[in-house]
């Protein structure tokens, strides 16, 4: 059975970016990969730009997959499973999407728990705002994750950073936190590790 | 979810230059209309982007994309090819809290014109309300 792995975070937090380059990553491994993207907006951007760059896209497209489209979702993930049997399912929401909803259309379909993994990316330079006006996304986005990523390092303060780990601190569960340049050609060692541990036979 | 706080407008964009220009410099001129268009757009109490994404083609291999997520932050362009042109088109996906779809025209109609004196860029964009597909289109050149 596939691997399910939801990539959230907030508009512009740069999960694109993070799929694309573990996308590469998991490529080398050998391992298929199948991407549901759900953007929100006319007409998608990242499906088109994913899509140019050569990878195999399901777009769920003219809603939100947490709850408008949940049962084209749940139909998607079955049917990848059952057509094209992929090692891992990468599941990009759109950014404005409550993920809890997400994570349980994949309860609904028996998925095991052990299967799902979720990452959280955040980004540290809009972390005020986060704070500010999206608290309910926030708290409940690190509920559901099991791992944080804070990228865009280059571009934070700081003062900002400090203000991630202590919202990351505050949530009701033990997660771990990466800090990556999404922007480098390599993972870090312990990163490496830890995906290899994921995706790898045997690796958990 | 957050949809009804950060309203999606999507917009279909041709940009025109006189002469054929590369990839790289549509890219500059895209970069630097963004960046005046996240700063316009902010001004006022309580408004924050979440994500300007815009996707600029001009055949199938010369392509970029270009994001924005800060107005105090210049615009991340992530380009694929090295084709000449001298019409781009462009989409863009604006995610603003705090604005309606009046403001994003509007303000595109700013930017657009500063860009034609400053680069002698024309710019024609179509509005694509969400949910009214084939309807309601209002068409703006500069």
């Amino acid at each position: 059975m596939s691997k399910v792995f939801l990539v959230s975070g907030f508009l512009g937090s740069g999960k694109t970016t993070f799929i694309i380059k573990l996308m590469k990553y998991l490529s080398k491994k050998n391992l298929k990969v199948a991407l549901i993207v759900n953007e929100l907006g006319e007409i998608g951007i990242d499906n088109q730009f994913m899509t140019q760059l050569g990878y195999n896209v399901w777009e769920l497209f003219g809603g939100c997959i947490c709850c408008t489209l949940s049962s084209n979702l749940e139909t998607t993930l079955q049917e990848l499973e059952e057509n094209y049997q992929p090692d891992i399912i990468l599941v990009e929401p759109s950014g404005a999407a409550e993920p809890k909803s997400i994570y349980d259309s994949f309860l609904n379909l028996d998925i095991p728990v052990e299967n799902i993994h979720n990452f959280l990316i955040l980004d540290p330079t809009r972390i005020d705002m986060f704070v500010e006006i999206l608290t309910p996304l926030l708290t409940s986005s690190l509920n559901i994750s099991d791992t944080v990523l804070i990228n865009k390092l280059d571009l934070a303060e700081e003062s900002e950073i400090e203000r991630c780990k202590s919202v990351i601190s505050k949530a009701d569960k033990d997660l771990t936190a990466f800090f990556l340049d999404f922007h480098n050609e390599d993972y870090p060692e312990k990163f490496r590790t830890f995906i290899d541990r994921l995706v790898l036979p045997g690796g958990e | 979810m957050y949809q009804s706080e950060f309203n999606p407008v999507t917009i279909e964009m041709q940009m025109t230059l006189s002469e054929e220009a590369s990839l790289n410099h549509w890219a500059e001129i895209s970069r630097y209309y963004f960046n005046a268009y996240a700063q316009e757009i902010t001004k006022g109490e309580k408004i924050y982007i979440g994500h300007i994404k815009v996707f600029a083609t001009v055949n199938e291999s010369s392509y970029f994309k270009l994001s924005i997520f800060k107005p105090t932050i210049p615009a991340e362009v992530d380009i694929q090819g090295d084709a000449w042109t001298s019409k781009l088109s462009l989409l863009v996906n604006s995610f603003v809290y705090g604005i309606d779809e009046e403001t994003t025209m509007k303000v595109l109609e700013s930017v657009s014109e500063k860009m034609e004196k400053e680069f002698m860029v024309k710019t024609k964009f179509t509005l694509k309300p969400v949910h009214m597909h084939g309807h309601h289109h209002h068409e703006h050149d500069h």
